[in-house]
This record gives structure tokens, C-alpha cells and sequence, in this order.
């Protein structure tokens, strides 16, 4: 007889005949498996309930319980459920050997048994069972290890059996594993999503996914698109991917937030383009109006002389006239001629000034940082009220509704008075032309704001507003809405620029057909500056 | 249980020995000694069995009959008792075959069988 070395395995011999049962424990202890030994049912779970032996060795027919009954009650056990049963029976019937694997049995052996057979089949099924545990128990650690694994991935995921019909064609899916974020996003428990097919679930099919999923599985391609989920309102990403096993994946990422990135950097390129065509279309016009500004100066400078000039002619061509000695001047009846001239002069005069004045803005915009300002510590309402009386003029033909609230002894600020007046003329007239009734309001608010150490100014008008694509590029040169009645388009960017230069900030509100409310902060002078 | 059928009846060669003492201790794992040991256990519970076998018959209780002829079939082929074992087993099996006249007849035979192997044991024993 085979002598195996020393195992460590346990058996549990259960018979109610002596013989069988002095077998058992005597062949079995030889080869060197520990035996317990029960000569009835009872004792036998009884004995169950304090041992975990390898392996029960199980009788059929005894009296107070028969072995299948035994069984039933050993598998029914949590603790004892994963213990294999032999049975060992006289009995050759092939039903009851049946009966004993549907009980959970993994063996019959039928009386008298040869104990190499038994001790080789004892210690194949203790083997087998112990590699099976320990495959379960992998395979478990494994799906703890796999579910926190994919609880901590961005993604939403699923993993589904593929379904297929006879022709090997995906039909529908079924939910195998779901990781928490799926079961967030789409308000199903785990529990709930496992076992669910693909055809059942709302999210999935909201996404019109089953058919991504069918195209994914049956040609084995990758497939991945973004959608706006109305739902969660975010942007989602899904990819989907065939793995082996008839198993697809479907990974869903929230990319809302890559988006809005996407779509900054595309506006910040935007805005980048379009400062350099401005930095390219300044410095160039800056230029034209300089070599305007050469020509201008000779208009600028005859204009006098030729008011002159028509003074001491004006007589002489009145009494040539009157003497019939000159008809037509220029083609036009002379009389007409001789009054109409001192207008044309001066017109001429008027446009002069006007491009000089262009060619100043232009200057201004395009010295920008370079124009130094003498700052001193300044009172902001000084600056408003001296761009007021400036501006009041063209405000007055605007709107008879104009108020001012000036904050009284409000702190000094460090500034330029006549830079920052010019910034305030430009706002107060725009106000101005902004407006569509004279019963609509400008009004101007100045205050200090302690908690952020600042004076602020409002200028509102009631006015039309500023169009939302206007808006969005105040601050660009040469932007105007006023190019039929003479606007440069510098007049805010200019402002803007002197804001920033005081060290303050200017921010705009409008709403179309309500009017446009402007905002300066500058920053209040500390009073050890103040001397 | 109580309805006679007709069944084969086995047969059995007088001259064959009532236990086979070779099997018997290369089954124990040629320990002389134990096996001695599990025949002085096997004797009395089988001679209880056959007594709760033969009360069991004459009360037509064909369950419990059918029970201590498995057992003592179980019991007598390991301690390689050969005809007792076959003896029995015939009447478990006539007995699971619903057939207890044959089973009843078949009695005087395992009881002629049981006193033969009661006899060879004492012999081995001593």
C-alpha cells in the first residue's frame, strides 16, 4: 500500500456501522490525514459546528438522518458550505449517486472501497478544493482590487457582455460591472445597473450609444465622440472599446471644464490677434497722421494771414463789384462770392483744427505709456467738475436731466487733473450722444470705498446702450459706432489707457435700450504721500 | 412493501471461507492487530443488527429491515466477510426491490452465514 507523507489535511468520517467507520479512520490515519470520526448524523454536525475539517467522508443510509440529508444541511452552512463531500455507501443504485451530486457531493465510492483509491481521491479533492478557494479568493480580491481601482478613475464606466445572435451579431449588451461615478451620472445604484441591458438603460440610449456599441463590438474598433448632456449640463466624453471575452467598455468623462478652457484659449488667441493688428494698424496710422500734420501746420499757419489778406481785399472787390468791374468770381455772381468767402476761410480753418485734432488722438494712443503725466495728489471731483463745464454745452443739447452727487472731502488720489478731465469729457459726451429723448438722465456718483481703500465713479446714462459684440471690444482703437458724425474710435481706448496709468480701473455695463453705466476705482493716495 | 414479487435468488458455494483474513489485514494496511481490533467491534454490532433485522421482519417493518441489512453488508464487505456480506446485501436488495417474501426467505441463509463468520472470528481472534 501507497504511504503519502504527512498531511496536514483533516477528514471527518461519518458512519454508523463500525466496521466502515474503524476503516475510514485506520486507512486514513496511516496515510497520514488527521481523522475525526462521527457514528451518526447528529454527531456529526454537531461535531461540524466546532471543526472545519478538508474533507467529510459521508455514509448514506444511517438511521437517524440519511446522508444526503446530512449534506444538504453541511452546504446550506456558510461555514461549511465550501467543504467537500464524499459519499461512501454500500449501495451500487446509480439514482442515489445522482441524488449524492445533486446534494453537492464531488464523489460516490462504492463499499468496499481499496484505500489506495480512497486516500488518492481523499487527497485530490482536498487539493483541488484548497486551489479552488484560493482562485475564489484571488478572484474576489481581484474585484475589490478592480472596483476600487475604477472608483478612482475620472471616468464613468461600464463593462457589458456582448449578446449576440447566430451569426455572431451584437444585439443588445448586458451590464457586467459599473464603477460608482456611472452610478452617480446616471442615478442608478450598482446593483441596480449590473444585469441591465444596454436596450433598458435611459442614459444609454439618450447618447444613441447601443448603436456605437454595436459598430464597436462587431468590427472591434475603437469609437469615441463628445456631446452636450442637457441633463447634466456638461460636456461628456465617450469612448468606447471592444475587449476580449464578448466584453466591451464604455468610458464616459465630464470634459466640461476642458471645454471652457478650450474655448478661453481660443478667445485669448482671439484677443492676442486682434491687439497685434491693432499695434500694427495704430503705429501705422500714427504715422499717416504725421505726415498729415506737416501739410496741416501750412493750413494751419496761412489761415490767419489769409483772413488778412480778405480783409484788405474784401473792400476792393465790394466797390469792383458794385462798379460792375467784376461780374462772376470763380464762376459764381461776385457779390454772392464776396460774402460766401469769409464762411469758406473759415471752414477751412474748422477742418484744419479738426485733423490737428484727429492727429492728437492718434499721438496720444500711440506714445500711450511713453506720455508721462505729472501726478499730484488730486481731488477726482475737481477733474469732474472741470470736464463737466467743458462737456455741458453739448450735454445741455442732449438732456435737460444731468445730476451729479459728488461724495463731499472725499480722499486725494494721485493724478493727472487735465489727463484724467479728458478721460471725463470723453465719457460725459459719449453719454451724451448716447441718448435718444431729452427726458432721459446722465448722472455722475463719486465715492469713497474704505473697505478697498479707493474712490469710485459711475457715470449712467439712460441711454441706447452699447451692442453686445461693441461690448466685448470697447477697449480696441478705432472702434466706433459714431463714424457718421466724426468718431475716432480712441476716445475709450484712450481713457482706458489713462485709467490704467493712474494705477485705477474702468469696467462697462450696458444693456441695449437701457443705457450704459461706467465704473472708475483709482486707488486712494496713503496720507504720508499727501504733502 | 407487501406485495410478493418474483426475483432472482442468489446462490452461494458452501465451501467458501466467511472471511477473507488476507484482504482483511492488507486493507488495514497489513496491521494484523487492528484489523483483529475492528473485528471485535464489527461481531457485536452485527450480531445487534441481524437481531433488529429478524424483529424488524416479523414486525414487517421493511425500512428498518432494509436498513440493518445495508448495514450489516456495508460492514461485513469491509472486514471482507464475503458471504455475509452478499447474504445481506441480497436482502437489502430484495427488500429496496419491494420484495420482502423474498427477503424473508433469504434470512435463514444470512443467518447461517452470520453464525459462520461468528465462528471464524472467534477462531481468528483467539
Amino acid at each position: 500500500m501507497e504511504t503519502p507523507s504527512l498531511s496536514p489535511f483533516s477528514i471527518l468520517a461519518v458512519d454508523d456501522e463500525v466496521a466502515s467507520l474503524g476503516f475510514m479512520e485506520i486507512s486514513l490515519q496511516q496515510a497520514g490525514f488527521i481523522v475525526h470520526t462521527a457514528s451518526s448524523a447528529k454527531d456529526a454536525l454537531h461535531l461540524l459546528e466546532t471543526r472545519r475539517p478538508d474533507l467529510v467522508l459521508l455514509d448514506v443510509m444511517m438511521p437517524d438522518m440519511n446522508g444526503f440529508e446530512v449534506c444538504n444541511k453541511i452546504k446550506s452552512n456558510s461555514l461549511s458550505e465550501d467543504i467537500p463531500i464524499i459519499f461512501l455507501s454500500g449501495i451500487k443504485d446509480p439514482k442515489e449517486k445522482i441524488c449524492a451530486f445533486e446534494a453537492g457531493a464531488v464523489d460516490y465510492l462504492i463499499k468496499p472501497v481499496e484505500p489506495s483509491e480512497l486516500h488518492a481521491r481523499v487527497k485530490t479533492h482536498i487539493e483541488f478544493n484548497r486551489k479552488w478557494k484560493h482562485s475564489a479568493q484571488r478572484a474576489r480580491a481581484n474585484a475589490v482590487l478592480l472596483q476600487e481601482v475604477f472608483d478612482t478613475i475620472e471616468d464613468a464606466v461600464i463593462i457589458s457582455r456582448v449578446l449576440q445572435n447566430q451569426k455572431n451579431e451584437a444585439l443588445d449588451f448586458e451590464i457586467a460591472y459599473a464603477n460608482r461615478k456611472f452610478s452617480l451620472l446616471t442615478g442608478f445604484e450598482i446593483e441596480e445597473l449590473v444585469g441591465t441591458r444596454h436596450s433598458e438603460m435611459p442614459f444609454i440610449n439618450d447618447y444613441a450609444l447601443p448603436e456605437d456599441c454595436k459598430k464597436s463590438a462587431t468590427n472591434r474598433t475603437h469609437s469615441e465622440k463628445e456631446t452636450f448632456s442637457q441633463k447634466h449640463s456638461a460636456w461628456l466624453r465617450i469612448n468606447i472599446s471592444p475587449l476580449e471575452n464578448n466584453l466591451i467598455a464604455v468610458f464616459v468623462r465630464d470634459i466640461t471644464h476642458y471645454k471652457k478652457l478650450q474655448q478661453e484659449r481660443v478667445e485669448h488667441q482671439n484677443a492676442m490677434f486682434r491687439a497685434e493688428k491693432m499695434a500694427t494698424l495704430g503705429t501705422l496710422v500714427a504715422g499717416v497722421g504725421h505726415e498729415i500734420n506737416n501739410p496741416n501746420n501750412v493750413l494751419s499757419m496761412n489761415i490767419p494771414l489769409l483772413e488778412k489778406i480778405w480783409k484788405d481785399a474784401e473792400p476792393l472787390l465790394l466797390e469792383s463789384a458794385s462798379s460792375g468791374k467784376i461780374e462772376k468770381i470763380a464762376g459764381l455772381p461776385a457779390e454772392e462770392m464776396i460774402a460766401e468767402t469769409p464762411k469758406i476761410i473759415a471752414s477751412i480753418g474748422r477742418a484744419s483744427k479738426r485733423i490737428k485734432n484727429i492727429v492728437k488722438l492718434l499721438r496720444d494712443y500711440v506714445r500711450g505709456d511713453q506720455n508721462t503725466h505729472s501726478a499730484r495728489p488730486i481731488d477726482i471731483n475737481a477733474a469732474i467738475r472741470a470736464a463737466a463745464e467743458l462737456a455741458m454745452p453739448q450735454i445741455r443739447k442732449a438732456t435737460q436731466k444731468i445730476e451729479f452727487l459728488l461724495a463731499p472731502e472725499l480722499p486725494l488720489i494721485a493724478g493727472d487733473l487735465q489727463r484724467l478731465e479728458q478721460v471725463f469729457i470723453n465719457l460725459l459726451t459719449n453719454a451724451a450722444e448716447s441718448l435718444t429723448s431729452q427726458t432721459q438722465k446722465i448722472s455722475v456718483v463719486s465715492q469713497f470705498i474704505p473697505g478697498d481703500s479707493c474712490v469710485e465713479v459711475f457715470v449712467r446714462d439712460e441711454g441706447s446702450g452699447i451692442p453686445p459684440e461693441v461690448l466685448q471690444r470697447i477697449g480696441d482703437p478705432f472702434l466706433t459706432t459714431k463714424h457718421d458724425c466724426g468718431g475716432t474710435g480712441l476716445g475709450v481706448s484712450i481713457s482706458m489707457r489713462i485709467v490704467e496709468e493712474h494705477g485705477g480701473s474702468i469696467r462697462y455695463d450696458s444693456s441695449q435700450g437701457k443705457g450704459t453705466s461706467v465704473t472708475l476705482r483709482f486707488p486712494v493716495l496713503p496720507q504720508k504721500e499727501i504733502r | 412493501m407487501e406485495s410478493l414479487k418474483s426475483g432472482p435468488v442468489p446462490t452461494y458455494a458452501e465451501e467458501s471461507p466467511s472471511i477473507d483474513t488476507e484482504t482483511l489485514i492488507a486493507r488495514f494496511g497489513g496491521n494484523a492487530e487492528i484489523a483483529k481490533k475492528i473485528l471485535a467491534q464489527f461481531l457485536p454490532s452485527a450480531q445487534d443488527a441481524a437481531t433488529a433485522l429478524c424483529l424488524a421482519a416479523t414486525e414487517k417493518n421493511w425500512r428498518a429491515a432494509e436498513q440493518n441489512a445495508h448495514k450489516i453488508a456495508g460492514g461485513a464487505k469491509t472486514i471482507a466477510a464475503f458471504p455475509l456480506g452478499e447474504s445481506a446485501g441480497a436482502i437489502e436488495q430484495a427488500l429496496r426491490d419491494s420484495l420482502p417474501d423474498l427477503a424473508v426467505s433469504l434470512l435463514p441463509r444470512f443467518q447461517k452465514d452470520l453464525d459462520l463468520l461468528t465462528a471464524e472470528i472467534h477462531a481468528f481472534l483467539n
